[in-house]
Order: C-alpha cells, then sequence, then structure tokens
C-alpha cells in the first residue's frame, strides 16, 4: 500500500518482457480503470486510484505494452461484465450487452462518431442506474480508456478505414 | 384483528412539498399518496418488491447514488427529487434498453392497448429507440390448457415468479440462466402444460405487465389484464392473521 506503480511493475514485476514500452495498466480487475503511463508515479491506495478513475479492486494488475490496443482491452472486458451480469436489472442485463456491442463496432474500424456519443450516453445510464456494484462499475474500463486513449476510438472510426458513414445531426 | 400499535411519523420533503410519512411506508408509496407520480414496472402492490427495473429511481439529497422508491423507506428530514431532467433522461434510457432487447411490436400483440411498457412509453414521451435491437428468436410455449407465454415480450420483471410463489404459494415460475439470456421458466424448464406444481390460477397472466403471459384466444389488442383480485386478497389474509 502506498508503493507506485512503477515501483510495482518494473522492480517487483521485472518491467515489460522483450523490453517493450509500457503503455497502460489496468488495475482493479474488469470493474477498474486503464492508467497510462505517464501516470505510473502514482503511489497505490484507494484515493489516488480512484482520483484516475481507476480502483483498488481485487488488487490485480494488468501491464500493456504499446502493441495493446485500449478499444480492444475495454471490449475484453465489457465481454466479461456481460457475460457476468445475472439479468435482475435492466441497465446492466441490456446495457453491458449494446456497449459491448459498439465497442465491437469499434475494434473492426467501424465505429462513428455517433456510436461514440452513444457509447458514453450508455456507460453514464449504466453506472448510475445499475442495482448492484457489477453494472455500476462495468463502464469503468470503458471510461477510463476514453478518457486517456479518445484517439484510439476516434482513429477507430469507419471513414479512416474507407467505411462510408451517415452524418452525425447537430 | 390487527392489534393496534404506536406509529412513529416521519417528516420529509418529495419535490420541495412537506409530507408526513409512517415508519414503515416506502417513498414510492408515500408519492402516491401525495398525487407524485413516479413510473414503475417491476413493482407490484400485493408482493415484494426487487428494485430491477430501474424506473422509480429517485435523488435523495445527500446520496451519490439514486435510490429506487419502492425499496427505499421514508427517513427524517429526507428531501427526495423524483422527476429531475436527469432521472427523466435515464427512464427513457431503461425503457430504450427494454424496447431493443426483445421484440416489442405492439400492433400484432394481444395485449396492444393495455400493455404497460407501452403505456410508459407513451407517459415518458419515449418517441424512438435510439439503440439497435437485439432481436432474439424465442419461443413461445403454448403446452397450456388456458395460457400462453411469449418470451419475445418478456421484461423479465418476475411479477409472474413473485404472485406465483407470495401469494398463489404454487412456486411454478423461477428464472433461468443470466444476464441477456435469463428466461422465466415454469418448474423445471418444461413446457408449462407439463407442469405439475401450477395450479392454473392465472395470476402470473393477471399480473403480467405486457403481452407475455396471455389467455388462449385473445387475439390482437383483447388481452386486458384483471389485476382487482390482488390487493383484495391481501387484505383478506392480512385481517385473517
Amino acid at each position: 500500500m502506498g508503493t507506485p506503480l512503477r515501483d510495482i511493475i518494473f522492480e517487483i514485476g521485472g518491467g515489460v518482457s522483450d523490453g517493450g514500452r509500457c503503455k497502460a495498466v489496468q488495475t482493479g480487475g474488469p470493474s477498474g480503470g486503464c492508467i497510462p503511463e505517464q501516470y505510473l508515479d502514482t503511489p497505490v491506495d484507494y484515493e489516488s486510484l480512484a482520483s484516475l478513475g481507476s480502483i483498488m479492486g481485487s488488487g490485480g494488475m494488468i501491464v500493456m505494452d504499446e502493441s495493446s490496443s485500449m478499444v480492444d482491452v475495454a471490449r475484453y472486458f465489457m465481454e466479461f461484465c456481460m457475460s457476468e451480469s445475472c439479468g435482475r436489472c435492466v441497465p446492466c442485463r441490456v446495457g453491458t450487452v449494446h456497449m459491448h456491442h459498439l465497442l465491437d463496432k469499434f475494434s473492426k474500424g467501424e465505429g462513428t462518431p455517433r456510436d461514440l456519443i452513444l457509447l458514453e450516453e450508455l456507460c453514464d445510464m449504466v453506472r448510475n442506474t445499475s442495482l448492484c456494484g457489477l453494472g455500476q462499475t462495468a463502464p469503468n474500463p470503458v471510461m477510463s480508456t476514453l478518457r486517456y486513449f479518445r484517439n484510439e476510438y476516434e482513429e477507430s472510426f469507419a471513414p479512416a478505414n474507407g467505411v462510408e458513414i451517415e452524418e452525425v445531426p447537430a | 384483528m390487527k392489534r393496534p400499535y404506536k406509529t412513529r411519523v416521519k417528516t420529509l420533503k418529495i419535490d420541495g412539498m412537506d409530507v408526513g410519512a409512517r415508519e414503515d411506508e416506502t417513498i414510492l408509496q408515500l408519492a402516491q399518496e401525495n398525487g407524485i407520480f413516479i413510473p414503475t414496472l417491476c413493482h407490484l402492490e400485493g408482493v415484494s418488491d426487487i428494485g430491477a427495473c430501474r424506473l422509480c429511481l429517485v435523488e435523495v439529497k445527500g446520496s451519490s447514488k439514486l435510490l429506487p422508491a419502492c425499496m427505499t423507506y421514508a427517513e427524517e428530514g429526507m428531501e427526495v427529487i423524483t422527476n429531475s431532467e436527469r432521472l427523466q433522461a435515464y427512464r427513457k434510457q431503461v425503457l430504450d434498453m427494454l424496447f431493443s432487447e426483445r421484440n416489442h411490436v405492439c400492433s400484432v400483440c394481444v395485449s396492444n392497448g393495455h400493455c404497460e411498457l407501452q403505456w410508459l412509453s407513451e407517459k415518458l414521451g419515449v418517441s424512438h429507440v435510439g439503440v439497435p435491437y437485439l432481436y432474439p428468436q424465442l419461443s413461445v410455449d403454448a403446452s397450456h390448457p388456458y395460457y400462453g407465454i411469449d418470451h419475445n415480450r418478456c421484461v423479465l420483471c418476475t411479477r409472474c415468479v413473485r404472485v406465483c410463489d407470495q401469494i398463489e404459494g404454487a412456486h411454478t415460475w423461477d428464472v433461468m440462466g443470466r444476464g441477456v439470456n435469463a428466461r422465466v421458466i415454469t418448474d423445471l424448464n418444461q413446457p408449462w402444460g407439463t407442469s405439475e406444481s401450477c395450479t392454473s390460477c392465472g395470476k402470473c397472466v393477471q399480473v403480467c405487465p405486457t403481452g407475455a403471459l396471455f389467455e388462449k384466444g385473445k387475439a390482437v389488442g383483447e388481452m386486458t389484464k384483471r389485476r382487482e383480485f390482488l390487493p383484495y386478497l391481501r387484505l383478506m389474509r392480512e385481517e385473517q392473521q
């Protein structure tokens, strides 16, 4: 507790394998958030991680190097939350499916600016209206990757990949 | 005879209005008594609440989380907001989720015009669904001699499960599966007509908010639900106890 992330990753953990550059670290499991490289000197405690949009959670960490796509990371964790949702409350049961569907579109390079707006709306709704902690924290990986790696979502917009899209109404 | 007991009165504010509540009263009951509308779907007068549909969420001053009015008890000094713009937007989104989850095409539904989901979306002003439809291919079970269930219309409010367990005492209905794959089932996921516990009382059909549970022989728009029995039954049983 209180040890900087960098010490845990590079000194205790031995750093990124194959000499790659650390891009981000996901703390707290599927309900946590991704913390980018520039914040690695943050001490690991409840308040500091929360201020970066992540959590202590299970205490687990996943370190990613430059080859990882943050959209894929968010999609992977959303898939987990979608299959773990019990189905009792509506926002988590259906919202996670829609968020996963949108993230899937982004990771295939078929996303649109409108999809990004919809994704953010869904994150907000699922986080604030779900019955239990699973649904309330399910959007965390999406929101933290949107906060620090928004460019990766925007780069995967359809026009960049030669797919025509409809106009977004103002 | 019910034993007379002392009632402690709580005073609180709902939408700026000063109201008094019994200590065993929920915000939803209190709002209804005072003529304040809070949308509900899974709530059913006479059976327990589960807070699953999230339509009755309200803002309570001092709480960072939105709380379901059906399961939140009135407390002294509470300040409740039932209809902020934020809540309205969330409620519409929750209805969006329900409409996109399964097939809710009103024009070909037995409960068209008598459906709570339809009524709520009109009342809350849902003009379109903002997310793509999932439309899974679900089955219809018509094996029961009098009733049928169309899983495509089910919103998983579990009213049928609760009324069957808590009022009829048969516990024929239950939920199987998880997440978006959850389904209501009869007995051990067998055809309704082969259920040994079902008493064919039809309570589940009458409390179903949509056209998921219906009486056989009803055409489009003919399935009106009769719920009057429920408060009556509950009252009679309370008096006997």
